[in-house]
């Protein structure tokens, strides 16, 4: 078995099964070895279920050996970020809270994938309870496999770094405040925050309910696509999801980019670090020469958009948290920064909560008008270089981390789609994302325009230092 | 897109006449710039506000969380004081409580 194995895409593992080169029980058992070798230095997983993810394989095995797989992800397998409950399965939420969590019951979107016959690798880290920036695993910290002294990203750090490094094949994950597209930036991977509504959140642990997505991380946009429509769509459990009819996403994919347009805000490429900027202007530049055109536009209340964003998160967070913070044992087991978030949001006003989601409704309208005339709205999806593990904004940098964050937070004020993908390295050797906005539930159109460039480039082939 | 999830994920969007309408008047509200002396010692009535309240409204936040909490939130408001209650954004943006029709079984 070589490395290889363990970077096959889903849809390259589907052609395997199918021709019988391959069998799930092989790929599972090369991504637990794999596991067992590399995830001491990345920390990525919390949890590694061997024993049900080799019995979930030797029966996607049967079934691909009577020609009767239960879909194309049948034997491909994944590992959800662990604050998706998983019937029998410890669900920690990334903190010594939930250590001995196991719950009676599975979130949707795992549970969508158990019946397309996935397999389930085991639970990833991620940073407290899915809160942002600064924030610690209760479980130490995930490292990024392209130098395992940068932070991997976050919230969803454990997604990131297993799928960079070859330890899982898909990944889900959640996003309140860019928690998939950052990971996925800063470790070279592809991360969806689908609209809001598009996949359910039932059995997902809560940050700031009115923000919280879930949504899909893979290592190519085709899987990304693949397994968005495995996720998608109404769910009665979810009072939040929507009754939108789920495209097939694959199918958008094959259009190519001449001719289509990309927008550009100045709103949301200022302030960006130097050596990202180099990178993302070349991005820009390398679509426009596969024939994609540039408009500009403007968002004008953006500069209001992180402001807004905070007093959310705050707010809601300290509801969340509240039977947390009450009791002293219970607080004991919070990451610092966490109690921060959450102790915070108690001395907000409520009519800047109030102001904060009328916000929203603007943001939507420039938003929707930005894109009257394009495809997609383009930013970096983090504008700022990696910062070294435990470097991440701390207590004090507030401002730091909104900088870090603050181009993601259209998409949760918006509800739209974005999409961070691969899109050049910065002089020390670290993925930089190139991150797309879209239409409401259009994100056939979005992930369509990143197949285009990703087609075209060779960012999303290159393998980190640990893997 | 369907006319009730539309509704329930869009509401408001089409109204970019209220947004055009929220941004003139963004700038117009703009309060007066402070002095950094100023600044700093509205910093630190604030601080000193959010302990109070916390003690005299009862708000439950550990006496170890308060240097953070007050961190973060002084920060916090001042921002939102400067970047979101100078914006004048029109009611009709308010989402409205949606109710689900239930029959009896």
């Amino acid at each position: 078995m070589t490395e290889a194995v363990a970077f096959l895409k889903a849809v390259e593992l589907e052609d395997r099964y199918r021709t019988r080169r391959l069998s799930p029980a092989e790929v599972v058992d090369e991504h637990l070895s794999r596991i067992e070798r590399l995830d001491r230095k990345l920390n990525s997983y919390i949890t590694v279920s061997s024993e049900r993810a080799r019995e979930q394989a030797r029966a996607s095995a049967e079934r691909w050996g009577k020609g009767a797989p239960l879909s194309t992800l049948d034997g491909v397998p994944f590992a959800p970020k662990d604050i998706f409950a998983t019937r029998g399965v410890r669900t920690t939420h990334g903190s010594r809270l939930g250590a001995t969590n196991v719950p009676t019951e599975t979130a949707t979107a795992v549970a969508r994938l158990d019946a397309a016959g996935a397999v389930m690798l085991g639970k990833l880290n991620l940073l407290e309870f899915a809160t942002g920036g600064g924030t610690d695993s209760g479980f130490g910290p995930a490292r990024n496999p392209w130098d395992v002294e940068r932070d991997p990203g976050g919230s969803s750090s454990g997604s990131g770094a297993a799928l960079a490094a070859g330890l899982t094949t898909l990944s889900l994950g959640t996003d309140t405040g860019g928690s998939i597209r950052n990971p996925a930036a800063r470790c070279g991977v592809v991360g969806l925050k689908p609209t809001y509504g598009r996949v359910s959140r039932h059995g997902v642990t809560p940050l700031a309910f009115t923000l919280d997505h879930a949504g899909p991380m893979a290592r190519s946009v085709r899987d990304v696509a693949r397994l968005l429509g495995a996720i998608a769509g109404a769910d009665p459990k979810d009072p939040s999801s929507a009754q939108e009819p789920v495209s097939n996403y694959e199918s958008a994919l094959e259009r190519p980019l001449r001719g289509r347009r990309f927008t550009v805000a100045p709103e949301l490429v200022e302030p960006i670090e130097p050596p990202v900027r180099v990178v993302f202007e070349a991005a820009l530049d390398r679509l426009t020469a596969l024939g994609a055109q540039r408009v500009e536009a403007s968002l004008p209340h953006v500069r209001a958009m992180n402001i807004a964003c905070e007093v959310l998160i705050g707010s809601e967070a300290a509801v969340f948290h509240e039977e947390n913070l009450r009791s002293a044992e219970r607080r004991a087991k919070l990451d610092p920064v966490v109690r921060m978030y959450a102790t915070s949001g108690r001395f907000y006003l409520a009519s800047d909560y109030v102001k904060a989601q009328r916000l929203r409704l603007v943001l939507q309208a420039e938003l929707e008008a930005a894109l009257t005339d394009a495809d997609v709205l383009i930013c970096p999806a983090d504008p700022t270089l990696t910062p070294k593990v435990g470097e991440a904004s701390r207590l004090e940098g507030r401002e730091r981390m909104w900088f870090e964050y603050g181009t993601v937070n259209l998409g949760n004020l918006t509800g739209a789609p974005a999409l961070s993908l691969p899109c050049g390295f910065t002089p020390d050797g670290l993925p930089v994302g190139l991150q797309l906005y879209g239409r409401a539930f259009d994100e056939a159109t979005v992930l369509g325009f990143a197949a285009g460039y990703e087609q075209a480039t060779e960012w999303h082939e290159r393998r980190p230092p640990v893997s | 897109m369907r006319q009730g999830s539309r509704r329930r994920f869009m509401a408001g969007v089409g109204s970019t006449a209220l947004a055009l309408r929220a941004r003139s008047t963004a700038e117009a509200q703009a309060p007066p710039r402070a002095s950094p002396s100023d600044a700093e010692g509205r910093r630190r009535r604030l601080a000193a506000a959010i302990r109070e309240m916390n003690q005299a409204a009862g708000l439950g936040v550990a006496p170890e969380d308060l240097d953070g909490a007050e961190a973060y939130a002084v920060g916090a408001l001042l921002e939102a004081e400067a970047k979101l209650r100078t914006l004048s954004l029109d009611p009709g943006l308010d989402l409205p409580v949606v109710f689900r029709a239930r029959r009896r079984s």
